[in-house]
């Protein structure tokens, strides 16, 4: 009987293990990537927008240079206020769940009137419009990623799905871990202390899983030197992967001391039995 | 004491070693059902990041006997450096000249040879000011050196001419005599989209 008790108890112990392993992961990745205003700190954080405008620049004027249209200040159109309004929108619709797009009637609208002060020939506006289209072009894919739309809106569907099941199991994933302690409780009532030893395992085991993660990622991935799309996107990515890192090892480093300290204090209840025994 | 300490460490090592058994059953399960998926995403996230990193380090090495590179950079990559002293041109070269490729510097025609070759080279830059725009301004007798890290060449410029991007005649690719040409959209300013080419002819300078 107490080889079964122990066997269903170290059952039930593998068993909260996963679920709390779940309710952590869970429970990161929904306060990183799947808020919005995470998001949006670590882009001011990183200074995104001001890398996006200092790029977005330098790739605009190579063509007004060439195009004859110098006296074009896109200083004034492409400001850092312009870009984050235009990627933020982004990333609104991304987490709402809707199609991403762009709209570029500001910015063409603003590229027309300083045309208009411009003496040109009804030949050299038909030039220059098309000379806009590929401003426009440059800062769509700079700035809203235009030329990987059909990429991206997969985007927003996947966020809505991955909100969805979690809210469906949320509920689950608090409740779960409290019902399983509590039949591990129940089962060795006799010895609360081995009940415990039963939790510190689930938990020292999730805290070496946790700090286990972290060192694999930190030694097989080049982290630092990720490089997706351009700077600017690859120093926001590091950054939240950074802190996704971050976040695991806490929590991994609070779980081995709990669960430690769960251990230890079962092996001392054994000592306690074995004195009774003899006295 | 000791006995009690003993039991007690006992006890904790054997559920240690429990919480390492339930985490590698999770690892070796991970590892069961997505470890391929996984291991393909680190090779893929670590090709991307090291590439720039590595793409100058890349070793490449000339056999002299056969004028003909052991090794070819990957396409996209950074291999060498150009310098045009006259015009104040020092710009990095890849192979490749796909749009990516000519926004951040030179492109070099993968269908051309490559320095030390002895054959055709094909370069092409945008004529942005911080490229190609003072192309032009390259005279006869003017020197450009190209540095890769199999070697440095030096060439010295005999033609200029501008031609019509149709007649790709005026680029000929062979392999008895080693030719740099470089071109540019011509004019270099001007409205619209540009329908010639100002083409720089220069021919390996013997070494001293």
């Amino acid at each position: 009987m107490k080889i079964v008790i122990k066997i269903i108890s170290y059952i039930i112990a593998f068993i909260l293990m996963l679920i709390i392993l779940a309710g952590i992961l869970i429970g990161i990745t929904t306060k990183t990537v799947l808020s919005q205003t995470y998001v949006i700190n670590k882009l001011e954080e990183t200074n995104f927008y001001e890398k996006v405008q200092k790029n977005l620049l330098i790739k605009e004027k190579d063509y007004i240079e060439q195009s004859g249209l110098e006296e074009l200040n896109i200083e004034k159109i492409f400001t850092v206020e312009q870009i984050r309004k235009d990627v933020n929108n982004l990333f609104n619709q991304m987490y709402r769940g809707k199609i991403v797009s762009f709209n570029e009637n500001n910015i063409k609208q603003q590229l027309d009137n300083q045309l208009d002060k411009m003496n040109l020939t009804t030949a050299e506006k038909k030039e220059a419009d098309q000379i806009f289209e590929t401003i426009i072009n440059t800062y769509s894919t700079e700035v809203t990623y235009g030329t990987y739309s059909q990429y991206l809106n997969n985007v927003p569907k996947a966020i809505t799905k991955i909100n969805n099941t979690i809210s469906e199991f949320s509920i689950v994933m608090y409740i779960l871990p409290i019902i399983f302690t509590v039949i591990i409780l129940i089962i060795n009532r006799k010895q609360i202390k081995i009940g415990l030893k039963y939790i510190g395992i689930s938990l020292l085991a999730n805290g070496i899983l946790l700090i286990g993660i972290n060192i694999y990622i930190k030694t097989n991935m080049d982290i630092s030197n990720l490089l997706i799309l351009n700077k600017a996107s690859s120093d926001l990515i590091i950054a939240i992967v950074t802190d996704i890192l971050a976040k695991l090892n806490i929590v991994g480093i609070i779980c081995t001391i709990i669960g430690f300290v769960g251990v230890v204090i079962g092996a001392t209840y054994k000592k306690e039995k074995h004195k009774q025994k003899h006295s | 004491m000791q006995n009690n300490f003993a039991r007690i460490s006992k006890a904790t090592i054997i559920s240690i070693i429990v919480a390492l058994l339930f985490a590698v059953i999770v690892v070796v399960a991970i590892k069961l059902i997505i470890g391929k998926q996984i291991s393909f995403a680190v090779s893929i996230l670590n090709t991307i990041s090291i590439e720039e990193k590595q793409a100058n380090e890349q070793k490449l090495e000339i056999n002299t006997e056969k004028k003909r590179l052991d090794t070819y950079p990957a396409y996209g990559t950074k291999y060498g450096n150009i310098k045009i002293d006259s015009i104040g041109v020092d710009l990095p070269v890849y192979l490749g000249d796909t749009d990516e490729i000519l926004n951040k510097g030179v492109g070099h025609y993968s269908g051309s040879y490559f320095p030390g070759e002895g054959g055709s080279i094909v370069y092409a830059a945008h004529n942005f000011a911080r490229f190609f725009r003072k192309l032009p301004q390259v005279k006869v007798g003017n020197k450009i050196k190209i540095t890769t890290n199999y070697g440095e060449f030096n060439y010295k410029v005999y033609d200029t001419q501008v031609i019509h991007m149709s007649e790709s005649d005026k680029l000929p690719i062979q392999d008895e005599k080693e030719i740099l040409m470089l071109y540019t959209c011509y004019p270099v300013t001007g409205i619209g989209h540009k329908k010639h080419r100002f083409v720089v002819y220069a021919e390996l300078m013997e070494e001293e």
